[in-house]
């Protein structure tokens, strides 16, 4: 179990680490859409289902869908921009 | 004697799983166009989720996590096809000239 | 000037300064005359070469700074991670009698086995009605900013809107909506389960109600707006989002008024509904923000 801590926190780093220097806007998101399963992952190793729901659910789901709602809206998802 | 024939089906259906998901990453990577990817990571994901599922649900015999698993599973198979359908429908709808980036078969 | 002249001037500009004026009338006209007169100034293109220049400037140490500001903060947060006492040790300050209160007493003292549930609506519900309030607030202020309605929508904005509609009606997906319609009645079954469970397993306000809002907007994805504006217009809406802080407030109110310990047995299912309340606003927030965000109409 601690082997799959460590990975996972090393992999929550890397992820946080990369999310802001992603050149693209898209992948940046997907980057952060990541580091939010993992830490949903770790909370629920951490012994807090609770929180590890939360997190599943709002991190992964429901902001990832606003950040690519405000990607849309901004036109900077591929196909988007009206011609 | 049971015991041990199930969990050795069990180890054999976990570690195929793990190795279509190894092939489903090495597609991903290797793989140089999203319907390309795709392909390797819906096809993937489907089969190595199953076969982990039951090897899990062989190695830890019949409960009622056993069920729960189960149904993981169904809710997996059925959402992640449909994902993988919408993406790449939104993928060819807004490529102007799908030929250009890959073969296309006309039916 | 004289030094007798001197104090009513003083006076009189502190007056004029107390009344707003910056500087008295008569001497404003004095300092505009003798500020020399600047008839230097720069054409269009050497304002914007002296604008890209510090344009360039400003992107070569911007980097720079931010990465000195991160390395700094992050010295600062492992300084004191690294000073901190072990994870789940015994003497740690924080196993005192709090803690030992929370978990011996709180299933007598709120009605709620699951303690966090305890903690974040009984003991502490306070701080979860604020929560509740700045999610209420949000979806005010996106509603200030993104709603539509006839006075600050063109006719070329609304006619586009609707091809838009109508575009994705006839291109809506058979597979997306037939998974849709058979996964949404146990999403929806989870939802409440996790929603009205909190007492007695994970679970609770903001997690049912955050899987509440994530199959409303399945929903709302898979068949269109007009199946989504049957089940709920704007008052709807507001109504719904109005009543559950409103049902909160008035439930912690009562909880606070009677003593906020030890609830008499008529009252045990008040977590619950507090927990209803914190779901029915948290549902509505993370729906309203799809829904504002995507169309701009709720």
């Amino acid at each position: 179990m601690i082997v799959l801590e460590y990975i996972l926190l090393v992999g929550v780093i890397v992820c946080a680490i990369a999310a802001p220097l992603c050149k693209r806007l898209l992948a940046s998101v997907i980057v952060y859409m990541a580091l939010s399963l993992m830490m949903a992952v770790l909370w629920s190793l951490l012994q807090s289902p609770d929180l590890a729901i939360t997190e599943a659910a709002v991190g992964a789901g429901v902001t990832s869908i606003l950040f690519f709602l405000t990607l849309k809206k901004i036109h900077a998802l591929k196909g988007t921009r009206d011609e | 004697m049971i015991d041990n024939l199930l969990t050795a089906a069990g180890l054999a259906c976990f570690l195929f799983g793990l190795f279509v998901f190894f092939s489903a990453v090495l597609g991903l990577f290797r793989f140089d166009y999203v319907l390309n990817r795709m392909h390797a990571a819906a096809v993937g994901d489907s089969l190595g989720i199953f076969c982990v599922l039951i090897g899990l649900m062989l190695l830890h015999g019949w409960s009622l996590s056993a069920g729960k698993t189960l149904l993981i599973f169904v809710f997996l198979w059925l959402t992640s096809p449909v994902c993988s359908h919408l993406v790449a429908e939104m993928e060819v709808s807004t490529v102007p000239d799908l030929e250009k980036e890959c073969e296309v078969e006309v039916r | 000037m004289s030094k007798k002249e001197e104090q009513p001037d003083r006076l009189r500009q502190f007056i004029s300064w107390v009344d707003g004026d910056r500087e008295p009338k008569d001497r404003t006209l004095f300092v505009m005359e003798q500020r020399p007169h600047r008839d230097f100034r720069p054409s269009e293109e050497e304002f914007e070469r002296r604008e890209k220049d510090r344009l360039r400037k400003f992107f070569n140490w911007y980097p720079i700074a931010a990465a000195v500001i991160c390395v700094a903060l992050g010295i600062i947060l492992f300084t004191t991670v690294m000073n901190m006492p072990g994870f789940g040790q015994e003497d740690n300050p924080i196993n005192n009698e709090v803690a030992e209160r929370y978990l011996k007493r709180s299933e007598e003292e709120t009605g709620s086995e699951n303690v966090v549930t305890a903690m974040i609506i009984g003991y502490r519900g306070f701080d979860t009605l604020g929560e509740s309030c700045v999610l209420f607030l949000a979806v005010s202020a996106v509603m200030i900013l993104l709603l539509r309605d006839r006075k600050n929508t063109s006719e070329h904005e609304l006619q586009q809107m609707e091809r838009e509609e109508t575009a994705a009606q006839g291109r809506s997906d058979l597979i997306l909506k037939q998974v849709a319609w058979v996964l949404l009645p146990f999403i929806f079954l989870f939802a409440i389960y996790v929603l009205l469970n909190g007492e007695t397993s994970p679970g609770g306000g903001f997690s049912g109600g955050t899987i509440l809002g994530a199959g409303l907007i399945l929903f709302s994805a898979a068949f269109g707006h007009g199946h989504m504006r049957v089940l709920m217009n704007q008052r709807r809406y507001s109504a719904v989002r109005t009543f559950g802080l409103l049902l909160y407030a008035v439930l912690y109110g009562v909880y606070i008024f009677i003593g906020a310990n030890g609830l008499p047995n008529y009252l045990t299912g008040m977590i619950l509904l507090i927990d209803l309340a914190v779901g029915l606003v948290v549902a509505c927030t993370v729906y309203g923000f799809y829904a504002l965000f995507s169309r701009g109409e709720i």
